[in-house]
C-alpha cells in the first residue's frame, strides 16, 4: 500500500540556517507516528515542513503520493488538519471557532456556512466532547477545554491525516488522558492518521505505534517505542541516565528519571 | 446559520434605517432651517434658494461625509482585522502623513496655482502613494509581507512626514501656513458634485471588495499561520487588504484632509457590540463610520453657527470621550 505522508531526503530551515537534514520517513493509513527529541531539535519545523508551511530546500513531501506542492492550498487543507501549539485568545465563541474549520471546504463567493457544514462542526464539537461549551468564548474555558475546541476544529476539516504539535503539554492528567483517548478514537474509529509532536517521552510511547527521534535536526531512529527508547539511545539524545520499565497494563516503555547523580 | 443570517439583517436594516435618518436631519439642520416637508417641496423648485441650500451646499457635503466616513471606518477594521491589533488606525501607518506633506509641498511651493481646484487632492494622493509603495517594499522579504515590521515602519514615517510638515510650516508665509493648517485640520465644507460621485463610487466598491475577504480575515483573527492551515492564502490575502485599505485612507485623506478618530473608534465599538465576525463587521462599521462622520460634521456646522468648527476637532472630542468610557465599561480585548 502506498504510503499516506513520506518524507524523502526532507531539508529545510530559515535564512540559509539548516534545521532539519535529509530526514526521510513514511506514515501509513491509520498509523501514529511520534516526534519526539530534545528542545531546538527540530520538531515543531518538522511539522511545518510536512504541513505546507515551510517549503524544503532539498527533497519533498508527499502525500497520498503527490508531492504536497503541486496539491492547491485549499485541495491540500480538505486533507489535512494541523492542531498548532499556540493557543488562541480570541474571544470568539467556540462554535464560530469550530465552523473557521469548514473554510477549506467553502466554494468561491460563499459567504455563509451550510446546513451541512453546521452538522459537521456539531459533530465534531460531539466528538471532542465539548458541545455543551458550543455558546461560550474560547477565552472563558479552561486550558484543557480549549485544547478539544482545537481538536474540534480540525477535525471540522474531516481531514485524512491530523498533525498535532504538543497538544497535551500544559494540560493536567485528565485532560492529557482525555485528548488521548480522544485521539485513539479517531484513529481506531475513522482510521484518522495521526502525526503528533511530544514531550513527555511516556505518553509518547504509551500512544504512538512508532516514534521518530530528532537529534540536532537529523532522525537519528525511528521505529517502535520498544526498539527507540532504550537507556542507550536516551542516553546518547538527551545525555542523562534513564531507567527504562515497562508499563504494567501496556507493555510499552516507560521511562524513569532520577534526580539523584 | 438562519438565526444569525436575520439578526444580521436586523442589524443592517437598522444601521442603513439610522443612515437615511441621519442624512435627512443633516439636511434639515444649519443656518437656515428646514422642516421635512419644505425639504420634500424643494425637490421640484429648482433654482430656488432652498433648492440650492439642500442640492448644492448639503446633500454633497452628507454624501461625502458618508463616504469619507465609511471608508475611514472601513478601513480601521480592515486593519485591526490584519494587525490583530486593536490600536491601529487608517492613521497609523503614515499614509496621511504622506498625503499631508504631499499638499503642504503643493501649497508652500505655489504649485497649485494655474493647475486648477484638483491640484491639492491629486498632490495629496501621490503623497499617499509614495508612502504606500515605499512601505510596501520596505516591507517585503522573499515575497512576504512582514506585518510587524510594516507597523513599525509605517509609524516611523508617521514621525517623520509630520517633521517635514513642521519644518515646512516654519519656512512659509504666514498665508501659506494659514491654508496648510486648514487643510490639516480637515473638512467636508468643500465639495463639488463630480468629486462626491467619485468618493462614493470608489468607497462603495471597497466595501463590496473588502468582503471577497471577509472568511480571510476571520481566519486570519487566528493567526497567520492557522489561516494558512485553514486553505487562506494569506500573502495575497494581506496584500490586498493592505492596499485596498491604504487606498481608501489615501483618497479620503487626500480629498478632505485629516479626519481623525473616525477610522479608530467606530470599528472599535462595533466589534465589541457584533462580535468577531467580519462578515457583518465589515459592513456595520461601514454604515456605522457613515453616520458617526455625518453626525459629527452636521455638529460642527452647527454648534456655533454661522461659523463653523473643523470637524476633526468633534470626531476626536466626542470618539475619544465615547472610546475612554468604553474602556471603562469593559475590557476591550482583541487577540
Amino acid at each position: 500500500m502506498k504510503p499516506m505522508l513520506e518524507a524523502i531526503d526532507l531539508t529545510c530551515g530559515y535564512d540559509k540556517r539548516f534545521l532539519l537534514q535529509s530526514i526521510n520517513l513514511s506514515i501509513s493509513k491509520g498509523e501514529a507516528l511520534g516526534i519526539i527529541g530534545p528542545n531546538g531539535s527540530g520538531k515543531t519545523t518538522l511539522i511545518k515542513a510536512l504541513t505546507r508551511t515551510i517549503s524544503p530546500m532539498k527533497g519533498s513531501v508527499l502525500f497520498e503520493g503527490k508531492d504536497i506542492w503541486k496539491i492547491s492550498l485549499k485541495e491540500f487543507t480538505k486533507k489535512v488538519a494541523v492542531v498548532s501549539q499556540e493557543t488562541h485568545k480570541v474571544s470568539m465563541k467556540i462554535q464560530d471557532y469550530v465552523l473557521l474549520g469548514r473554510i477549506p471546504h467553502y466554494r468561491s463567493f460563499q459567504f455563509f456556512e451550510t446546513k451541512r457544514d453546521l452538522e459537521v462542526a456539531l459533530q465534531a464539537m460531539k466528538l471532542a466532547g465539548v458541545l455543551h461549551l458550543k455558546e461560550r468564548a474560547l477565552t472563558e474555558v479552561s486550558g484543557g477545554e480549549r485544547q478539544l475546541a482545537l481538536i474540534a476544529r480540525a477535525l471540522a476539516q474531516e481531514p485524512r491525516l491530523l498533525v498535532l504539535d504538543e497538544p497535551v503539554a500544559h494540560l493536567d492528567i485528565g485532560h492529557q488522558i482525555r485528548v488521548l483517548r480522544l485521539l485513539n478514537r479517531l484513529k481506531d474509529e475513522m482510521n484518522l492518521t495521526v502525526v503528533i509532536v511530544f514531550h513527555e517521552l511516556n505518553l509518547a510511547s504509551e500512544f504512538c505505534d512508532r516514534l521518530l527521534l530528532l537529534k540536532e535536526g537529523k532522525a537519528l531512529i525511528t521505529g517502535t517505542p520498544q526498539q527507540v527508547l532504550t537507556p542507550q539511545i536516551l542516553k546518547e539524545v538527551y545525555e542523562v541516565e534513564v531507567f527504562v520499565e515497562r508499563h504494567p497494563l501496556s507493555h510499552k516503555p516507560y521511562v524513569l528519571l532520577s534526580s539523584q547523580t | 446559520m438562519g438565526k444569525r443570517l436575520i439578526q444580521w439583517t436586523v442589524w443592517v436594516s437598522l444601521l442603513l434605517g439610522a443612515l437615511v435618518a441621519v442624512g435627512f436631519f443633516s439636511l434639515a439642520v444649519g443656518s437656515t432651517g428646514f422642516s421635512f416637508k419644505e425639504i420634500f417641496l424643494s425637490f421640484s423648485k429648482k433654482g430656488s434658494t432652498s433648492y440650492s441650500i439642500i442640492f448644492d451646499l448639503r446633500l454633497p457635503r452628507i454624501l461625502l461625509g458618508f463616504a469619507v466616513g465609511g471608508a475611514l471606518s472601513l478601513s480601521g477594521v480592515m486593519l485591526q482585522g490584519l494587525f490583530l491589533n486593536p490600536l491601529v488606525e487608517p492613521y497609523t501607518l503614515g499614509i496621511s502623513g504622506g498625503a499631508a506633506l504631499g499638499v503642504s509641498l503643493n501649497i508652500a511651493l505655489h504649485l497649485y496655482r494655474g493647475s486648477g481646484v484638483l491640484s491639492l487632492p491629486i498632490s495629496g494622493f501621490i503623497g499617499a502613494l509614495a508612502v504606500i509603495l515605499l512601505l510596501y517594499s520596505l516591507s517585503t522579504r522573499q515575497g512576504i509581507l512582514k506585518m510587524q515590521g510594516l507597523l513599525l515602519t509605517g509609524v516611523m514615517i508617521s514621525f517623520i512626514s509630520s517633521s517635514l510638515i513642521m519644518l515646512i510650516m516654519a519656512v512659509s508665509r504666514r498665508e501659506d501656513l494659514h491654508s496648510i493648517i486648514f487643510w490639516i485640520m480637515g473638512s467636508l465644507g468643500e465639495v463639488s458634485w463630480p468629486f462626491v460621485k467619485l468618493i462614493g463610487a470608489v468607497s462603495v466598491a471597497g466595501l463590496f471588495l473588502s468582503y471577497l475577504f471577509a472568511m480571510d480575515l476571520n481566519a486570519l483573527s487566528l493567526g497567520e499561520e492557522e489561516a494558512l492551515h485553514l486553505g487562506v492564502n494569506v500573502e495575497r490575502s494581506k496584500k490586498f487588504l493592505f492596499i485596498l485599505a491604504s487606498l481608501l485612507t489615501g483618497l479620503c485623506v487626500s480629498s478632505v484632509g485629516i479626519i481623525g478618530f473616525v477610522g479608530l473608534v467606530v470599528p472599535h465599538f462595533v466589534r465589541i457590540i457584533m462580535g468577531h465576525d467580519h462578515r457583518i463587521l465589515l459592513v456595520s462599521s461601514f454604515l456605522s463610520g457613515a453616520i458617526f462622520l455625518v453626525l459629527c460634521d452636521t455638529l460642527a456646522r452647527t454648534i456655533i453657527s454661522p461659523l463653523e468648527l473643523p470637524v476633526g476637532v468633534i470626531t476626536g472630542i466626542v470618539g475619544g470621550l465615547l472610546f475612554i468610557y468604553a474602556l471603562t465599561k469593559r475590557e476591550v480585548t482583541m487577540e
